[in-house]
């Protein structure tokens, strides 16, 4: 004999759970958390060095995730900006990883953390790290057609970076088309063209990021 | 993208559940898989099936439903089911569209063998 149960359980409740003591545990401490979501080489590191420096108001710190090597914290830390490495073997930070390394961060106490999430266009929008804001970044070399086929990360994302825009001329892509491809899918979110390399565009993301706070 | 994971945390749900209610055994699992869930369910079936080999769940069937992208304007309140080019916008009032089906990845039920 079977007996039928129902359940209605979320399959990622115990990432949840982690996720939401993290949301209580950043809130406590007045820390401002932003998840830096994208494809690899759409160059979050990069984003990151030239942002930083900017925030002369904030005291920042970086969780970098990759699956291999401490190359990215040591390119943050050469900006003069606390950071930690988590190196896992897995196409997404989920919250227990971001709970432990958030504690090897308490005497740096950033009023502004950010997560650089493994380079992954898919996997790492399921987990909720208990940020209060999600960004996407996307390179204009990737293709304005990619924001449709891969929409969730950019639906669930409070702000979009297309950066490397200095590149679409050689990649034969269009940024108009582009950015109303980023518009389909994610119509609420703030959208930044801007190229890390040249500096255009900088400006208007470092002042969304300069204004954030928890919520 | 990681259906081994999303296997092995649905595997784990069914055996905490059925370990609850002290059953024999689980028979089938079902899910609930949103189409913007990023998930695979050939992928998800062949990794769950080589995951319940040797446990409560050996041998278990597991169903997947899918469930299609639907949206909401906040606005006029219509509902519809945006296309294959997706586009998140309300063709008759332009406002952004929410999302309200086709995120999902739950466990909806599970067929238990009953101990004798």
């Amino acid at each position: 004999m079977t007996q039928k149960v129902a359940l209605n359980a979320p399959v990622l409740r115990k990432n949840d759970e982690f996720a939401a003591e993290n949301r209580a545990w950043f809130a406590a401490r007045r820390w401002t958390v932003i998840n830096l979501m994208s494809g690899p080489g759409a160059g979050k590191t990069t984003l990151l060095e030239k942002t930083l420096p900017r925030l002369a108001t904030r005291r920042c710190a970086v969780i970098e995730g990759d699956m291999q090597t401490d190359l990215d914290a040591s390119r943050i830390r050469a900006v003069g900006i606390a950071a930690h490495q988590i190196n896992v073997n897995s196409c997404h930070l989920d919250a227990r990883m971001v709970g432990e390394a958030a504690r090897t961060l308490i005497a740096v106490d950033p009023d502004l953390l950010f997560i650089e999430n493994i380079g992954n266009l898919v996997c790492p929008a399921a987990y909720d790290l208990g940020e209060a804001w999600r960004v996407t970044v996307f390179s204009a070399a990737e293709g304005s057609d990619k924001p449709r086929k891969y929409p969730k990360m950019f639906l669930q994302s409070d702000a979009v970076v297309i950066n490397k825009i200095d590149l679409a001329p050689y990649c034969d892509v269009s940024l108009e088309e582009l950015l109303e491809s980023v518009r389909a899918v994610s119509p609420r979110a703030a959208v930044f063209p801007l190229s890390s390399r040249t500096g255009e565009g900088l400006e208007a993301w470092v002042e969304w990021v300069a204004a954030r706070e928890v919520r | 993208m990681h259906e081994t994971g999303i296997a092995a945390e649905i595997l784990d749900i069914a055996e905490r559940e059925a370990a609850r209610r002290g059953a024999a055994g689980i028979a089938a699992v079902t899910v609930r898989v949103g189409d913007l869930s990023g998930v695979v369910a050939e992928a998800l079936s062949f990794a769950f099936e080589a995951l319940c080999a040797g446990t409560a769940a050996a041998g278990a069937r597991l169903h997947v439903e899918r469930v299609a992208v639907r949206a909401r304007c906040p606005h006029c309140r219509r509902e519809s089911q945006p296309g294959a080019d997706l586009v998140l916008w309300c063709p008759d009032c332009g406002q952004p569209l929410d999302v309200i089906a086709g995120q999902e990845l739950q466990v909806e039920s599970l067929e238990l063998r009953e101990a004798v």
